[in-house]
């Protein structure tokens, strides 16, 4: 599923990622889910009954000095589902059960630590490969050892605003390796790794790269990448400059200065809604271990030399 | 010395055009040093929350996917919602014209702010008595829950309020309020601000905001400036200065010069929906008069009562003296026998005049021997004859009762709405009645502050005087999301003032078939409208005889079709939105 792609209501590819976004939601968070036809049907736990139902389940809280119970929803992800004789609520964008599973999902799950995930089949058969290139090459070399070992990247997602008038906001998501400080643009193919959440490996390459730069070099680069269109700042800035001189000569005709209360105001009203900016926030944080190859070879020539080398296994 | 305003516009101008959140990007960093690590999956769903959220941003209206399933908005509220989001940026003013659905509109654009995550706290300041209409409309249509304010801590306390303008802008609320940062301001009814020399345009001006919304169907209700000043609290200088305005736009208080520079102007600013373009949307109104004759009995009180309250009021009126109850008096022979007993007891227990005390006694006693009540007989097969829910509306409480307990006792489930009910037995009883029962009896005070679009069917049992009640009466039903033509019955006694009246509202001035709100401006221009009903006795009163009467009605009907005229030759914003309307 492409949750990159439009999004619209109807459309049942849509449908389908909210259905599962919703599903994984109410698993992680213990609640037990049932799929009956378009409906879920969420025997939410305290811990969502609280998120869900907040005004209900704080006076609750206040009347009984304890959680509130559990509670069962009934959800449906199509507008048009025909109802039976008990109502259910839509998760759709905009509804009001909905946009709190998101609120919730997006005030959580802001810094993570995870270990990509490398099968034996992985690991042979990059040996394979490697012995068999070792053997064809001039000199030639003989791998003697190997080891799968954990190398520390940093995958930051960021939130990214553009502003004038109205507002429209971007996700980029960057990575950083943290042992050479080498910066990948595009941290897709780091997202797509499977991760868990311990590692199963021994061996991990300390970072070398402070976290802190690690991250600000993130943000130098995609503020690098973030710079308004020229033509769109460019009308924006006109707009936002002949706002301002109209409202400067009504102020003017009422005699105000500069320092009045409510002209200062209205100019902060007026550039909060029109001065064309770009907003950028992290969103994300992921201390990401990723398994490489490390191996030492044997180079024989005129003498013999021990090289060891790392190769990626992703 | 206070600094000049050119000398701060170049560094006001000096903008950073790329913003980092600093604060944000310590705590992440914080937050990896320290390995405060979340659960992973909590991060995967973060990620598709954020990409979810992004993808319906980024497309069209996010307030429309998931609107109630009996909601469907109109095509032009649609549009308007558009047009304050994309091409006004969320401040605007929504000038439809009454019944068009503003509150709607506004809802929406609320929602669209709230969603979109521009806008967290909003303050909707409406008139006192449309608070909980206003939160009911929010709830069901647009799915918003907003507080409606009846404490000093809910302006803290609640992110959506709903209060009163006269209550927000009173101490202590008012310092309470302008301490808060509102993002969005709502304001209905905003005509209240056309002056900006009144407390209420000086309280909104200096209310912080981000977004404002200001709702009126007659942004100008005397001359230009009012607009002026209207749409200076949204955008201070959009129009020009005041000189600018004067000079370019105005000539005269009422007349408008370069009416398409205006009006172009206008389109980024205000938003008028015209019934001439929305008409569609409405059912028809169809209406049927039902002619009772009264009983030889019930003509006997009735004369008798009419031609006391005629001799009584001309020697009130030469006295100078209140002559309303004599108003009510024959307003309430028309009504029922029991509600004009009732009255003609207590006015003679008041009075002090041993003559007048003799008469009204008498005209008590024949009261008291009358048998039937034609009227009631009338309705009642005809509601039994029906499968529809009805709204029978009378102007009086004691009527109000006698037509429940006649009802009930002929089986016909019915409930009484009125003005004394509380709040919440309003709602209550408006949903008794959707759910349970057949007829809803309610009195004119009933008639306000409740929608029954979900009935098609209502009986005007006895007419108020005021033309603007009766519309009051019929909005109640006729409003958008009816889905069926509106059935109106009008129930009237032969020979009677009331048929006179019925003659005058349905055939000359067109009353029922009028769309709502038109007549509002029209009474308002013609008589005023506490008058209107003491100007229809003073012609009774002047009247010898019935034919008389009617002539001097008809002076009436020519002064509101004048009035339609001159309303429309003196409003400068219907001109300047209505000229093909016109023109075809």
């Amino acid at each position: 599923m492409n949750l990159t792609d439009s999004h619209d209501p109807h459309d049942p590819n849509d449908i389908e990622a909210i259905r599962r976004f919703a599903l994984t939601f109410f698993r992680s968070r213990n609640c037990e889910v049932q799929e009956q036809g378009d409906h879920l049907l969420v025997h939410a736990s305290s811990e969502v009954v609280r998120l869900l139902e907040e005004p209900w389940s704080y006076l609750w809280q206040a009347l009984s000095h304890g959680e509130a119970p559990p509670r069962t929803h009934r959800f449906r992800t199509r507008r048009d589902t025909q109802e039976t004789d008990e109502e259910s609520e839509l998760l759709a964008p905009g509804g009001r059960a909905f946009e709190r599973l998101l609120d919730a999902a997006l005030g959580q799950g802001k810094v993570t630590r995870g270990y990509a995930l490398v099968s034996s089949q992985q690991v042979n058969e990059q040996i394979m490969a490697l012995r068999r290139r070792a053997t064809r090459r001039q000199p030639k070399r003989y791998l003697v050892d190997w080891k799968v070992v954990q190398k520390p990247f940093l995958i930051v997602t960021w939130l990214v605003t553009f502003i004038c008038g109205s507002s429209k906001a971007q996700d980029r998501r960057n990575a950083i390796d943290l042992e050479n400080g080498e910066i990948l643009e595009d941290a897709t193919a780091l997202l797509q790794l499977p991760v868990v959440e311990t590692s199963l490996e021994s061996s991990t390459i300390p970072a070398a790269l402070p976290l802190q730069e690690a991250v600000e070099r993130l943000m130098g680069e995609v503020r690098q990448d973030s710079q308004p269109d020229p033509q769109w700042l460019a009308a924006g800035k006109a707009r936002y400059e002949a706002a301002l001189q109209r409202m400067e000569r009504y102020f003017l005709e009422l005699g105000v200065t500069a320092d009045d209360p409510e002209y200062v105001r209205r100019c902060e009203e007026l550039r909060w809604r029109e001065a064309p900016r770009v907003e950028i926030a992290p969103d994300t944080a992921a201390l990401l271990y990723v398994p490489y190859l490390q191996v030492r070879f044997l180079q024989t020539s005129m003498c013999e030399e021990i090289i060891e080398d790392r190769y990626p296994l992703f | 010395m206070a600094v000049q305003l050119s000398q701060i516009k170049a560094s006001t101008l000096e903008l950073p055009m790329v913003l980092v959140d600093t604060r944000a990007l310590r705590k992440t960093v914080e937050a990896l040093e320290e390995g405060r690590f979340e659960p992973l999956t909590w991060w995967q769903q973060h990620l598709t929350a954020r990409t979810i959220r992004n993808n319906s941003r980024a497309q069209g209206l996010i307030s429309l996917k998931s609107l109630p399933r009996d909601f469907i908005p109109y095509p032009h509220q649609l549009e308007t919602v558009h047009r304050v989001v994309e091409e006004m940026h969320g401040s605007a003013l929504l000038a439809d014209e009454v019944g068009l659905g503003k509150t709607i509109e506004a809802g929406l654009v609320l929602k669209e702010y709230l969603l979109r995550g521009l806008v967290r706290r909003a303050l909707i300041l409406v008139p006192a008595s449309l608070r909980i209409q206003w939160a009911r409309e929010l709830r069901e249509k647009c799915g918003i829950q907003a507080t409606v304010q009846r404490s000093e801590w809910e302006w803290s306390r609640a992110d959506l309020v709903i209060a009163s303008l006269e209550t927000a802008k009173r101490e202590p609320h008012r310092s309470i309020v302008l301490e808060q940062p509102w993002d969005m301001v709502i304001v209905d009814e905003a005509h209240k601000l056309k002056n900006r020399k009144t407390q209420n345009w000086q309280f909104v001006n200096i209310l912080p905001k981000k977004y404002m919304l200001l709702l009126t169907a007659t942004p100008i209700q005397n001359d230009l400036n009012e607009l002026y000043y209207l749409v200076s609290l949204l955008r201070p200088g959009y129009l020009g200065t005041k000189r600018h305005f004067t000079s370019r736009f105005m000539a005269g208080k009422h007349e408008v010069k370069d009416a398409e520079g205006l009006r172009q102007l206008l389109d980024g600013v205000l938003i008028r929906n015209r019934r001439g373009q929305a008409d569609l949307l409405f059912p028809k109104r169809v209406v049927h008069a039902e002619w009772v004759t009264l009983s030889p009995q019930e003509r006997e009180l009735y004369q008798t009562v009419t031609d006391f309250v005629r001799r009584r009021y001309r020697s009130l009126r030469s006295a100078r003296q209140n002559a309303l109850p004599l108003i009510i008096l024959q307003r309430e022979v028309c009504s029922s026998v029991q509600a004009t007993a009732v009255t003609l007891l207590n006015m003679a227990d008041r009075t002090e005049d041993k003559q007048i005390e003799r008469e009204l006694r008498s005209m008590a006693a024949i009261a008291a021997r009358v048998q039937q009540n034609s009227k009631i007989e009338r309705l009642i097969p005809m509601l039994q004859k029906s499968e529809q829910q009805w709204v029978v509306f009378t102007e009086f409480r004691t009527t109000q009762e006698l037509l429940l307990r006649r009802l009930l006792d002929a089986g016909i489930p019915a409930i009484g709405f009125h003005g004394e009910l509380g709040r919440g037995s309003r709602e209550w009883v408006q949903s008794l009645f959707h759910r349970r029962a057949k007829v809803l009896v309610s009195t004119q005070a009933g008639g306000e502050g409740i929608n029954l679009q979900f009935c098609s069917h209502a009986v005007n049992f006895d007419l108020p005087w005021n033309p603007m009640r009766i519309e009051q009466r019929i909005g109640r039903l006729h409003r958008i999301g009816q889905q069926h033509d509106v059935h109106i019955i009008n129930l009237s006694s032969v020979g009677t003032v009331e048929e006179k009246i019925l003659y005058l509202l349905q055939e000359k001035i067109h009353l029922f078939e009028r769309v709502i709100g038109e007549l509002d401006a029209i009474v308002r221009q013609s008589l005023s409208e506490s008058s209107f009903e003491g100007r229809i006795m003073e012609l009774l009163a002047e009247s010898e005889d019935d034919s008389e009467f009617e002539a001097k009605l008809q002076e009436i009907a020519d002064q509101v079709e004048n009035a339609k005229q001159q309303l429309w030759r003196s409003n400068p914003l219907d001109r300047l939105y209505s000229q093909e309307e016109h023109a075809t």
